[in-house]
């Protein structure tokens, strides 16, 4: 996910980053800085004139440079830091858009909001944006402490059990950005990945109205065909929703926009039929102690029609 | 089975299919299960040695030794090495082949290879000269067939079956009368000494004349799989792309191992694809991209791969070894 060069941090790709980024060159060249002084002095505390050593020893050096120094360096490095990144937390002021996201051992849960802090539609593992405009995430979490971090548009801020945490992220050009899990939740931590899109505003709009109508269609209409009738009878729909269909479960993951997926299982498969079918089957070897059980009761054939019904998920 | 004049060996079986196959199969099997090669090693001097002078067995057992002598350092590091009493007390042997896996897959020609060794134990001390003569035939084909790792290709092993039918008497086929017999009661035991020796050593030269295309069916997995235009490396990133590895464990690709499909392994060494396809370059490269089209209802679906891409993951499987 975060493969390539430069590192994603070093690589923002919106203002909210670009403050981080900022934020971490100037600590790095402090710490160059500082450094290098504390090896020279060391280094004329053992090679240099006596007369020095004995400057270096004496209590007016160690107040300065031992007390004086680093309170004000620190100091002003923390004050510098807050000022650069205030913003990175800021309510939502106007239209800004709304996201909750909410950690889940292993993945994320994703409502978008309106105006009131409704949701409007779900999803999982992803997160669509408009391009150029700032989204305001609220970050919960449903079990222990989980941690967003998408490198490339915003920092990284903790998900806490029974607290919302407020962070901004914006994308100043469309594209696919990575993001993980970034607090150790448990078994497998590192396989919760997540990836935002950022889309062109007109073509962000599109898909929010389309997504829009169709989860807002709640008769139970779509019910039909081999793959909803597996999918019900398989005991998919106890744990997954589907919108517009009698499958309801909240346990996992939203599967109503599954099919438009850029990775499956949050962000350790690549999205084609192939994986879909393997993950079902036994996800456990793929993502070990998920929460999703492995379903060895099914042919190949039921696979099949499973993984095509979820295809057309989109 | 102390005393090689009364050895016995089943032929036929309920099983309806030719005596010959009938008798690798039991001999691979009794293989296999052993997951060690004592019945081969009898084969390479223990057997000789009890049957036979210890001047003949000395001579075998040192043209044997020399053969093997390349993979003796795997042996003496895995301490199978073994020394043999008998005639030829300070004579060391070891395994052949390196690993249970290429004994499965030699079973049937090392089995063919053991009971030619017990022929050949079993000839009276007087024709010492002609067990040699013969053990030297059958000796280099055997080793051969260890070193090139060969199987037998299922029509060559119905053509041993058919073979098997039509060679008259003895331990590996049946008289002409007696097929009768085979087809209708299905299993008899034939003891060892029935036959005389002069026969038992024509039947002996005629089975190594048959096990010779076996030795030589397959050529090195690198001149069989040759894909010059596809890149191993490139095929090991499409294959990740593509999430190869959720439902395959694949040599090379450390994670996902799925457990949904067979693991892909030793594709060098495989006959079949999908149970019933040749296992040709071109073959893989279609079944990566679109397995129902070859084998309809496979559970693999077609693969979001490119033609180019297929290649490329085909070359990446043949070349990985592991398992």
């Amino acid at each position: 996910m975060f493969s390539g060069w430069p590192p994603p941090v070093f690589d923002p790709a919106g203002p909210y980053a670009s403050a981080v980024t900022t934020l971490g060159w100037v600590l790095i060249a402090m710490a160059v800085a500082v450094t290098l002084v504390v090896m020279a002095t060391l280094w004329l505390a053992l090679f240099g004139k006596r007369s020095t050593q004995q400057k270096i020893g004496g209590k007016k050096a160690i107040w300065l440079g031992g007390i004086a120094f680093p309170l004000v360096v620190l100091t002003a490095l923390l004050i510098y830091g807050l000022s650069l990144t205030r913003h990175l937390s800021d309510p939502v002021v106007g239209d800004e858009m709304r996201v909750r996201i909410t950690g889940e051992m292993w993945w994320w849960r994703v409502a978008y909001l309106d105006g009131e802090g409704q949701p409007i539609w779900h999803d999982a593992n992803e997160l669509h944006i408009p391009a150029g405009q700032p989204v305001v995430l609220e970050l919960e979490s449903a079990d222990v402490i989980h941690s967003f971090w998408v490198p490339r548009l915003s920092g990284k801020l903790d998900m806490i059990p029974g607290r919302r945490n407020i962070m901004r992220i914006q994308a100043d050009a469309p594209g696919t950005y990575g993001g993980q899990c970034a607090e150790y939740c448990g078994g497998p931590h590192a396989l919760m990945g997540f990836a935002v899109i950022a889309h062109e505003p007109a073509a962000f709009a599109a898909l929010t109205a389309a997504r829009t109508a169709r989860q807002a269609n709640v008769a139970a209409t779509a019910d039909d065909g081999a793959g909803a009738a597996l999918f019900a009878s398989a005991g998919c729909a106890s744990c997954h929703r589907i919108a517009g269909t009698s499958a309801n479960g909240l346990a996992g993951p939203d599967l109503t926009h599954v099919g438009t997926r850029r990775t499956l299982g949050s962000g350790v498969l690549p999205n084609n039929r192939g994986t879909l079918m393997g993950w079902i089957g036994d996800s456990q070897a793929i993502k070990p102690n998920n929460r999703m059980p492995p379903y060895a009761n099914l042919s190949g054939e039921e696979l099949t029609v499973l993984a095509a019904y979820l295809e057309g998920q989109r | 089975m102390a005393d090689p004049q009364h050895h016995v060996t089943r032929i036929g079986s309920p099983a309806r299919s030719a005596p010959l196959f009938e008798l690798l199969r039991q001999i691979g099997w009794r293989l296999a299960r052993q997951q060690r090669i004592a019945r081969a090693r009898a084969f390479s001097a223990h057997s000789v040695a009890i049957g036979t002078s210890g001047q003949t067995a000395r001579g075998i057992a040192v043209m044997i030794q020399r053969h093997r002598r390349n993979c003796g350092w795997r042996l003496r590091r895995r301490g199978q090495l073994r020394v043999v009493h008998g005639h030829c007390s300070a004579l060391r042997i070891g395994q052949p082949l390196g690993n249970p896996r290429h004994l499965r897959m030699l079973a049937a020609t090392i089995g063919i290879g053991d009971h030619l060794a017990f022929d050949v134990a079993r000839i009276e001390p007087g024709e010492a000269r002609g067990a040699n003569s013969v053990a030297q035939s059958v000796k280099p084909m055997t080793g051969k067939a260890s070193i090139a790792r060969s199987r037998i290709r299922p029509r060559q092993r119905d053509q041993f079956a058919g073979r098997g039918q039509s060679v008259g008497g003895g331990a590996f086929g049946r008289s002409a009368s007696a097929e009768q017999d085979w087809k209708g009661d299905g299993g008899k035991w034939v003891h060892g000494a029935s036959t005389t020796p002069v026969a038992r050593l024509f039947r002996i030269v005629l089975a190594a004349a048959m096990l010779l295309p076996a030795a030589a069916c397959k050529g090195e997995p690198q001149e069989r799989h040759d894909m010059p235009f596809a890149d191993a490396a490139r095929g090991r990133e499409a294959a990740v792309a593509a999430g190869c590895g959720a439902c395959h464990s694949i040599p090379g690709i450390e994670w996902p191992q799925g457990s949904l499909g067979p693991p892909l392994y030793g594709f060098a060494s495989r006959t079949l694809l999908g149970g019933q396809l040749p296992n040709r370059p071109e073959v893989l490269a279609a079944y990566i991209r679109n397995a129902p089209s070859l084998v309809p209802g496979s559970a693999m679906p077609a693969m979001p791969v490119s033609a180019a891409e297929a290649r490329d993951i085909a070359a990446f499987l043949y070349q990985s070894e592991g398992r």
